[in-house]
């Protein structure tokens, strides 16, 4: 398929290109029909074309927008088939393998495609055959849309120019200086001879690579843009969907369709994506994740709900599916336990709350091995399960609030190693009644040579004050190696109840 | 049979109703509250002897079992407090609102709904499970809740789920799907000055969860009539440690209780919050012992 980015075009008639910075010259990277018409080509000179044609228009190529454009049309590709991938800067390709019945045969669904695609102004060019190296053949160097019959592509590629097989501008002038002109006389011609004709082994076995992947003889292999998914359900309208209402009532059904099957194979979603095809070319994708195995296709729907009122439908919905990413074993379902029933309703309520809030903002405290205090506790996110690690120590004391950062204080203490007397924290001053201390931590010495910051050893004091509120307060360094690395410094570190 | 039932007639030695007052029009006032303090007096009985069997709570900070200790009520373990509220407990489907007395008294307040909430956690039949909620904009001028110490209060931080949220309305909105998820123990939240429609959704998803909430405000949030008590807390100097004269001991709070469905306000006590029992207990007045050695150097003249 081929697309051209001219997008902008001003009226079919004029000839018009775009042009892109190559060096210092202008080069055209796309040119209209009527500018081919006059010669002008891509890869020609700016300055040339305007030679041979004074009145020609000309835009500025870009590139980065031009791939965004079509990573958007490949996504909306999806309806045809769950895997495909962007190829090159001008194409995509979809395995439609078992899906073509669902458009009526091959050739309607190329139709359907071309036709639609026609609609929102793309020009395409399509091709269907056995292998992804003979629709690529197809899809440029023949009339489109063509098909080439299962196991048809030798007959199909046969009157190809060789420039069809992806082959490097080197190679194609070796064969075309060998007399081999279409695809055809390649794959006729004794192979031991050939090898001969070329300077290098290499180079013959890339064409012959090329040569074997159109015909199906070796395997190409593709990743897809996105994982292909366990289950997925999907329904096309006839007419578009243009409430929100609607589209909630089809995922319902869509929900429960999938929930049964999932029930059928014993298995729970741990992800589902949720994907509209919007009839004017775009798609809305919306993910969602479950902290538990689940297959209750009501929350599903809420895990979605909130979301899809706000999705922006555009002039309508025409193609729903609903996949899972993620799947894992879940019994078949009973009535339970009140102990199972809390962590079920524990588990949903995560759910719910991270696809609103977001996953990483609705977690568990957990410890990590460290004694320095911000470093001895990280947040787990929710969704990734119960902490597996040891038990938090409820001894040494430690504050029950702790700042994000250590906030400076001006302190009067005793030297060298006495606790402060008295500190002035955000404009206010504490005068210390009670206190207890120091509790020395020293700095982690494996991590400042990982990351060459010295840092210096704490002295925390729990102190109270006179009202009765209690900090935690620390010395950063020694008074006795103030020669080394300056005068100490005091923070406040966390709040005590 | 049936006349006489209606007629309320009973003979003396038949034992009287266990449960189900058979005619509750029957009688004048006097014997009718009389019945009524009979049926407090056997439900408090049952509620002390639960039938079932205890799960036993892992003991917070060390994963062993801790003593079989599970109140089936949701006290304070002080007498005079739990005196003063209906019923001898805090209602476990309802808002509770806790406020510090000043700016400064903010963890004061934060340490007691903890508390409470540790209290409620351990009791027989809740979920072990404790919500907690905060804005980003709390966390960062305050602090984050440091895992470690919440263990004092008597609530196991790997039982604490917490959610920290940029804006309010999604606060008041996941206290209330946390409500509403009867999956909870607890909900703590410390929300900013409020509307008065989202306090509203948040007593109808306690009372629907039967999940209490218990919110901390501002010390100068407007007052609501939605709570089913509202405390006030104000941190004291507490008395020196047992084996450190120097060091502070357990936490003290002055705390007020400004209003409760159905318990006798206002009131006032002093409370210390022991960490080895996670209980309250009362705060007796301290004598002011320069006064009575003055007094007695004045006797001995």
């Amino acid at each position: 398929m081929r697309r051209e980015s001219a997008a902008s075009c001003p009226d079919d008639g004029a000839p018009f290109v775009l042009a892109l910075a190559e060096g210092k010259a202008l080069r055209i990277s796309a040119a209209s029909p009527a500018a081919l018409a006059l010669g002008i080509e891509p890869g020609l000179g700016l300055a040339d074309a305007r030679a041979r044609c004074p009145h020609l228009l000309c835009a500025p190529a870009e590139p980065a927008s031009d791939a965004h454009a079509l990573l958007k049309l490949a996504r909306w590709c999806g309806r045809y088939g769950p895997a495909l991938n962007l190829d090159g800067p001008d194409g995509l390709w979809i395995d439609v393998t078992g899906v073509a019945h669902l458009f009526g045969g091959e050739k309607a669904l190329l139709r359907d495609l071309c036709e639609r695609l026609a609609r929102f102004g793309v020009t395409a060019r399509a091709g269907l055959a056995g292998t992804r190296a003979a629709a690529w053949a197809l899809a440029r160097f023949s009339a489109s849309p063509s098909i080439a019959p299962p196991g048809g592509q030798v007959a199909a590629l046969a009157s190809l120019p060789v420039e069809a097989l992806r082959l490097a501008p080197d190679e194609v002038r070796l064969l075309r200086r060998l007399g081999l002109k279409r695809i055809g006389q390649l794959a006729t011609i004794p192979r031991a001879g050939l090898k001969r004709r070329f300077p290098s082994r290499d180079d013959c076995e890339a064409v012959l690579l090329r040569l074997d992947q159109a015909m199906g003889v070796r395997a190409e292999p593709a990743a897809p843009l996105a994982p292909s998914p366990f289950h997925c359900v999907r329904a096309a309208f006839p007419d578009p969907l243009i409430s929100s209402e609607g589209v909630s009532h089809a995922v319902a059904g869509l929900a429960d369709d999938l929930c049964a099957a999932l029930d059928k194979s014993g298995l729970g979603a741990r992800a589902a994506t949720l994907t509209l095809w919007r009839c004017d070319g775009g798609t809305v994708q919306l993910r969602a994740g479950a902290s538990a195995p689940s297959r209750d296709a009501g929350h599903l729907l809420r895990l979605f709900a909130e979301r899809l009122a706000s999705a922006d439908l555009g002039a309508g919905v025409d193609v729903i599916a609903l996949a899972t990413q993620g799947v894992e074993r879940l019994g078949a379902s009973q009535k339970i336990f009140l102990e199972r029933e809390t962590r079920l309703s524990a588990a949903r309520l995560i759910d719910r709350l991270s696809a609103r809030i977001g996953a990483a903002q609705v977690f568990r405290l957990e410890r990590r091995d460290s004694h320095i205090p911000e470093r001895a506790v990280t947040r787990r996110s929710a969704m990734r399960g119960e902490a597996k690690g040891e038990a938090m120590p409820a001894a040494p004391q430690r504050p029950l609030l702790m700042l994000g950062r250590p906030e400076p204080i001006a302190v009067i203490a005793g030297i060298p190693e006495g606790p402060p007397l008295r500190f002035t924290w955000r404009r206010l001053t504490r005068c210390i009644v009670r206190w207890q201390g120091p509790e020395r931590i020293a700095p982690e010495w494996w991590r400042e040579i990982a990351t060459r910051r010295p840092s210096r050893p704490r002295d925390y004091y729990r102190v109270e004050d006179e009202q009765g509120a209690r900090y935690w307060v620390f010395r950063d360094g020694l008074y006795q190696r103030q020669g080394e690395d300056g005068p100490p410094a005091w923070y406040v570190h966390g709040l005590c109840g | 049979m049936k006349s006489a039932l209606s007629a309320g007639v009973r003979s003396p030695r038949e034992p009287a109703p266990a449960c189900v007052p058979r005619n509750p029009k029957a009688g004048g006032a006097g014997p009718r509250t009389h019945l009524i303090e009979r049926l407090r007096a056997s439900i408090s009985a049952i509620e002390q002897n639960p039938v079932s069997i205890p799960r036993p709570p892992a003991h917070p900070g060390t994963g062993e079992p801790g003593p079989a200790c599970h109140p089936s009520r949701w006290t304070f373990g002080a007498r005079p407090v739990d005196a003063a509220l209906p019923g001898g407990r805090l209602a476990t489907s309802g808002l509770h609102d806790i406020r510090p007395a000043a700016h400064g008294d903010g963890p004061a307040a934060l340490a007691f709904a903890l508390a409470l909430a540790g209290r409620r956690l351990s009791m027989h039949g809740a979920s072990p499970l404790l919500f907690w909620g905060f804005t980003a904009a709390s966390a960062h001028e305050t602090g984050a809740p440091h895992g470690p110490g919440l263990i004092r209060f008597g609530v196991d931080p790997a039982h604490v789920l917490m959610a920290e949220v940029r804006r309010a309305r999604d606060l008041a909105w996941a206290v209330e799907e946390a409500l509403k998820s009867r999956a909870l123990g607890a909900v703590l939240a410390r929300l900013p000055d409020m509307a008065v429609l989202p306090l509203r959704r948040l007593t109808l998803a306690a009372r629907a969860g039967r999940t209490p909430c218990l919110l901390l405000l501002d010390h100068h949030a407007a007052a609501h009539g939605f709570a089913d008590s509202r405390w006030r807390v104000t941190a004291l100097p507490s008395a020196p440690h047992p084996f450190d004269a120097r060091a502070s001991g357990a936490p003290r709070w002055k705390i007020d209780l400004e209003r409760c469905r159905g318990g006798t306000v206002p009131q006032t006590w002093q409370v210390e919050w022991s960490d080895d029992a996670y209980c309250f207990a009362m705060v007796a007045p301290m004598a002011d012992r320069a006064d009575a050695a003055r007094e007695r150097r004045v006797l001995s003249r």
